[in-house]
């Protein structure tokens, strides 16, 4: 089904644009002028190509499609002019990654939920950009590894390991109680 | 703990993170059968869900303030009217004016005549809605009836009565355009689930509504995976859009009619929808 009106855009943009902003906000590493910078550029690429969305049902992906795209594009721009990545894990580190995962202790730790919420943000912010944009569509946003894998233009065995890599680093960073859902159930 | 010919590193690799169902495979059903039998593997994949619960309930989700939403809208808006995001663009500037020049001259006649004669195309309607939408906020996240009740009656121009659903928790409102007239759509939560109630200017102003007075008919539809439940009254189409099933729509629906004319009876008031002006 196609969307009937122009209008139809805005209405769209409109219901998914919270979730499109902190997506961004993240994606910037908290710096909301970046954020918006991303946004803007992201809701003008969507505007034209408007047409290629048949239907409205698929519209949160297809945003968050072009949200990520767009950054992607914004990086390798950025990395153009310096930077160095940790590469993906190949499939025998992965699989021995995997293995040395010890189960955590369960401290008390997250009691104070603000104080949660502010290290866990903060901490996802410290996470090296291509680990931080899996980490965020998928256990944040929600998104399915396939699509996610979609979005970057990734194997889904690239954004698992990404996905690993990320979780090992927030557990350092946070220590184990992380892991902890019940905690933070109500947070 | 490592089962014959599979370690506990591929059958965590093969089974995790859970992409859904998927092709069974010899491998696939090792690794299940491992995980079953051990402990360690157990505990990762339980680990690997309770950080994700960790990170879906507590990271910050900062909804876009109010001056970005009005920046990108203006984007759009501008947009749709053919102009280029300032600063987005590098045009010599002897191109600009030529440009600029020639469009007057050969273009500017027409276009006043077209507007004039027709007076509803693209840019116009971006020009209503971008005026709508500059009139104050365009959304409120509250969970309290009042303030959201209160909040409304200052942007629309219809009497909006924000009900109390049961097993719903209110989350907010937010307005929407629609051919420049403002519609409203409030938000709730159902045990998780989304689910939004919206009322809008309806098109058909003057018929009379489906179905008998005091018997309120419903559509059932659906549309892109979502239940919607709709009825009409004079001057208004009410809708509750939600992915849960159609009889708690339903349910949901005939609570929001049945508080609304409770309240209206309260007031000693007939049914109307529209404030008086």
């Amino acid at each position: 089904m196609k969307p009937s009106t122009p209008r139809e855009f805005e209405e769209l943009l409109s219901e998914h644009l919270d979730g499109l902003y902190s997506s961004a906000l993240r994606f910037c590493a908290g710096r909301a002028a970046d954020a918006e910078d991303l946004l803007h550029d992201a809701v003008f690429r969507a505007f034209r190509h408007f047409d290629d969305l048949r239907d409205p049902g698929a519209a949160r992906a297809w945003f968050y499609t072009i949200l990520t795209r767009t950054n992607l594009n914004r990086l390798r721009t950025r990395r153009r002019r310096a930077e160095t990545l940790t590469p993906d894990l190949d499939a025998d580190a992965f699989e021995a990654a995997l293995a040395e995962w010890r189960p955590a202790q369960v401290p008390d730790e997250y009691a104070d939920r603000a104080l949660a919420r502010q290290r866990i943000t903060a901490a996802i912010d410290r996470l090296e950009d291509d680990v931080r944009a899996v980490i965020w569509l998928s256990d944040v946003e929600g998104f399915r590894q396939r699509e996610v894998a979609d979005m970057l233009d990734i194997p889904e065995g690239t954004v698992a390991s990404r996905l690993f890599r990320a979780r090992r680093t927030l557990r350092a960073l946070l220590g184990p109680g992380m892991a902890d859902s019940r905690r933070a159930e109500n947070i | 703990m490592t089962t014959p010919g599979i370690s506990c590193g591929r059958v965590r690799r093969l089974l995790w993170p859970d992409g859904g169902p998927r092709a069974t495979s010899p491998d696939l059903i090792a690794a299940q059968e491992h995980l079953a039998a051990c402990d360690a593997c157990q505990r990762f994949m339980q680990e690997m869900r309770a950080q994700a619960d960790v990170l879906r309930t507590a990271a910050l989700r900062e909804a876009a303030p109010a001056d970005v939403r009005r920046r990108l809208f203006t984007v759009v808006a501008r947009a749709r009217a053919g102009v280029q995001p300032a600063g987005r663009r590098v045009v010599p500037l002897s191109w600009l004016v030529a440009a600029v020049a020639t469009l007057a001259i050969l273009g500017g006649a027409l276009a006043v005549d077209h507007l004039w004669r027709h007076g509803s195309v693209d840019s116009i309607a971006a020009l209503v809605d971008d005026h709508a939408r500059a009139l104050g906020d365009a959304r409120i996240a509250s969970s309290d009836q009042a303030m959201v009740s209160r909040w409304l009656a200052e942007r629309v121009h219809f009497a909006m009565f924000v009900p109390a659903l049961p097993n719903a928790r209110l989350l907010g409102a937010r307005l929407r355009i629609e051919d420049g007239r403002r519609g409203v759509a409030v938000q709730y939560s159902v045990n998780g689930v989304p689910v939004t109630y919206f009322v809008t200017p309806d098109g058909s102003d003057g018929l009379p509504p489906q179905g008998a007075v005091g018997a309120m008919q419903f559509q059932r539809l659906m549309r892109a995976g979502y239940h919607v439940v709709a009825w009409r009254e004079p001057g208004l189409l009410h809708a509750m859009v939600g992915n849960i099933s159609e009889s708690q729509l339903a349910s949901l629906a005939e609570a929001c009619i049945k508080q609304a004319r409770g309240t209206v009876a309260a007031r000693g008031s007939h049914s109307q929808p529209y404030k008086e002006t």
